[in-house]
């Protein structure tokens, strides 16, 4: 018993309900925001408004691999797993939101473009991010020891994350040489449509606080079931 | 080394005219190429820490690189346009790159040589 109760303390406390039901009714504003209130777009129509949801994952893929990075310096200073424990849950997290980033695209991009991908500058440094923050995981189911893997995930963290704003200066300098006209709506959007962008923003970065702190807290308890399996072991031989 | 061998090899083959625009291109071969050595050299003692690692480093080390390779070719092709018009923008980026990475790795190289 006195074990169960540590094992809940070092893990954090189980989500609240409080703020699943929020993130829930958050999700549902933002689903009846992109898909009723806000205006159809004048030339796209209705396709147009998967873009809510593409934008604001996208937003939220980079805060989560911001965290990441703060992770990877964190284990880095202090070389305490916790450090390391976030920056794995929050790049799981980051993937799963590219990936959504990376399947809407394509999904508004065939009926408005005519094709599903094209190499443009922008759509290729996005699947870069996706693949370099796919690798880092790989990357950390090929090392065993934990000190190690959470030393080697750190590095190889700050330097993708490094790579995010290389990758984004080089879109703004092609970008001058070629205008994308899809990118350029960020003046001429619709005060609702503005609106309904941040809330479905806001909902997709609770979503992301929940799914990273239930994350953490899985990585917690492997830590301790791992320790109790040594312990184990130990008193056995 | 080899790219200098390789140079001429291309220009040959390929019937561009590389004379007049060495100093760029050397410029941009010099860039690129600490760009490549510096990644591949963090990447592999990333990757020497994990199993399966030759399968590994090229998994890491692709996408890590992809500025690099990309900045560097599409300043090697506006070098080798007729009229030749290399913007600033790709040198810079790549002095960037190469910078940015320097410094990052030899602040980490501490951690990550502690064995």
């Amino acid at each position: 018993m006195a074990r169960e109760t540590k094992t809940v303390a070092r893990g954090g406390a189980i989500i609240s309900l409080p703020l699943l039901l929020l993130v829930f009714l958050l999700l549902a504003a933002a689903s009846y925001g992109a898909l009723i209130v806000a205006p159809t777009e004048s030339t796209m129509g209705l396709i147009q408004r998967i873009f809510y949801f593409h934008v604001a994952s996208a937003w939220t893929g980079f805060v989560a691999f911001g965290l990441v990075f703060i992770g990877s310096i964190g284990y880095l200073r202090t070389r305490s797993l916790k450090w390391d424990w976030l920056s794995v849950a929050s790049a799981e997290v980051g993937v799963a939101f590219f990936t959504v980033v990376l399947v809407t695209g394509p999904i508004w991009a065939r009926p408005v473009w005519g094709i599903w991908w094209t190499w443009d500058a922008r759509l290729t440094s996005s699947f870069v991010l996706w693949i370099l923050y796919v690798s880092y995981l790989v990357l950390r189911t090929l090392v065993e020891e934990p000190e190690r893997r959470a030393m080697v995930a750190a590095v190889f963290g700050i330097f993708a994350s490094l790579d995010i704003p290389l990758v984004y200066f080089s879109i703004w300098w092609f970008r001058t040489q070629h205008p994308q006209p899809v990118i350029g709506d960020g003046g001429s959007l619709d005060s609702r449509m503005w609106w309904v962008l941040m809330l479905t923003w806001l909902a997709m970065l609770g979503l992301m606080t929940v799914l990273i702190r239930l994350r953490v807290r899985l990585e917690a308890l492997r830590a301790e079931m791992d320790a109790l399996q040594m312990t184990e072991l130990n008193n056995l031989s | 080394m080899v790219e200098l061998i390789l140079l001429p090899v291309f220009a040959v083959l390929y019937n561009i005219a590389v004379v007049p625009e060495l100093a760029a291109l050397l410029l941009i071969i010099l860039l690129g190429t600490a760009g490549v050595a510096i990644t591949g050299t963090v990447f592999s003692a990333v990757a020497a820490q994990a199993r399966l690692r030759e399968l590994l480093l090229p998994l890491l080390l692709l996408p890590v690189m992809a500025p690099v390779l990309i900045a560097s070719t599409e300043a090697t092709s506006e070098v080798l346009r007729d009229p030749p018009e290399l913007s600033p923008i790709w040198l810079t980026f790549l002095v960037a790159f190469d910078v940015v990475f320097l410094t990052t790795s030899w602040l980490i190289s501490e951690y990550l040589l502690e064995e």
